[in-house]
């Protein structure tokens, strides 16, 4: 099996080689619409979490957006 | 406009900054600051501005002056309850800062006042406590090309991002990073927050506006997340959503004047 480790908010995360960013975030059971998502210190609009694949050793980071003051 | 001897004797450890300097004073005293929200974030932002010398601060808050503020908001006074928030701290500090220029506006921000409230304006800064209000002061400041600095604090998370389509185009604008379908869960009022924790988001906040105005590295195109429980900084390069139904347009518009 194409397996390839990652890191999802500083915790191990396995997924299949060429899966989506949206496909990680679906099995990670992650609200699309929850949260915004760095990949190596890079945010990565939503638009293109469907058509970026994941890639070995990615370090992802997801939080919410903060709107109070 | 040029610096008069007792303006540089008071404002002598902000020109003494080789980054500042009499260039970056004077440009403090021509910008016309727009703060959305005279909150948390805002009233802490206005004094420092002012203070800094900033010529004009146009203060825009609907909301009166409650006493579950206090701990957080330090202008105000118990005594202020029940008064309108820009106006209060817009009185303040004309009391103590007379080289700045106070208007209050004593009304919320929305799409029919916007664009009045927000004209005239060299930077805004987005100190608003909801999500809807952060997205229509996005709208307003890309479709009128105003740079915006946009802090944020709920509970133990501080968020702090500088929009600029013309300084840094590629860095989009805050549609790109949160899209408004965006779900919030958290907010002050049934979440919690404690004051050094905005005062924190604030400071940067203030900061971040200085630098920008007066053309100091201004990290804009960076998006700041700072955890107050761990007391952990982390920084993430911005990107610009190609398909963003805000901004769009706006950058297709700049790219078509310069070629
Ligand atoms: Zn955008």
């Amino acid at each position: 099996m194409n397996q390839i480790n990652i890191k999802v908010n500083g915790e191990p995360f396995t997924v299949s080689k060429d899966e989506s960013l949206e496909t990680l975030l679906l099995s990670y059971q992650v609200n699309l619409n929850s949260v915004a998502l760095v990949r190596g210190g890079q945010v990565v609009p939503k638009t293109l979490w469907a058509i970026t694949p994941c890639e070995a050793d990615d370090e992802i980071e997801l939080f919410g957006v903060v709107a109070g003051g | 406009m040029s610096l008069n001897d007792e303006q540089f004797i008071h404002y002598s450890r902000q020109i003494l900054l080789p980054e500042l300097g009499e260039y970056g004073q004077t440009a403090l005293m021509s910008a016309h600051v727009a703060i959305v929200g005279i909150g948390g974030l805002g009233n802490l932002c206005a004094q420092y501005l002012a203070a800094a010398g900033v010529g004009r601060l146009t203060l825009i808050d609907g909301d009166s002056v409650e006493v579950s503020n206090l701990p957080r908001q330090l202008i105000f006074a118990a005594r202020d309850s029940g008064k309108n928030k820009a106006k209060v701290c817009a009185d303040k500090l004309r009391a103590v800062y007379a080289d700045c220029d106070l208007i209050a506006a004593d009304c919320f921000i929305d799409n029919a006042n916007a664009s009045l409230l927000l004209k005239d304006a060299s930077l805004v800064l987005d100190c608003s406590d909801n999500f809807e209000t952060r997205q229509l002061i996005n709208l307003c400041c890309v479709r009128d090309s105003i740079p915006s600095v946009i802090a944020s604090a709920v509970h133990f998370s501080g968020q702090l991002l500088t929009v600029d389509l013309v300084r840094y185009p590629q860095g989009g604008c805050y549609h790109c990073l949160f899209p408004c379908e965006l779900k919030v869960s958290q907010r002050c009022s049934t979440t919690g927050v404690l004051g050094p924790m905005v005062g924190v988001m604030a400071s940067m906040q203030a900061l971040q506006a200085i630098k920008h105005i007066a053309k100091i590295t201004p990290n804009a195109g960076e998006l700041l997340r700072f955890d107050g429980l761990s007391m952990v900084t982390r920084h993430a390069t911005l990107a610009r959503d190609p398909s963003c139904a805000v901004c769009h347009t706006k950058v297709k518009e700049r790219t078509d004047e310069s070629n």
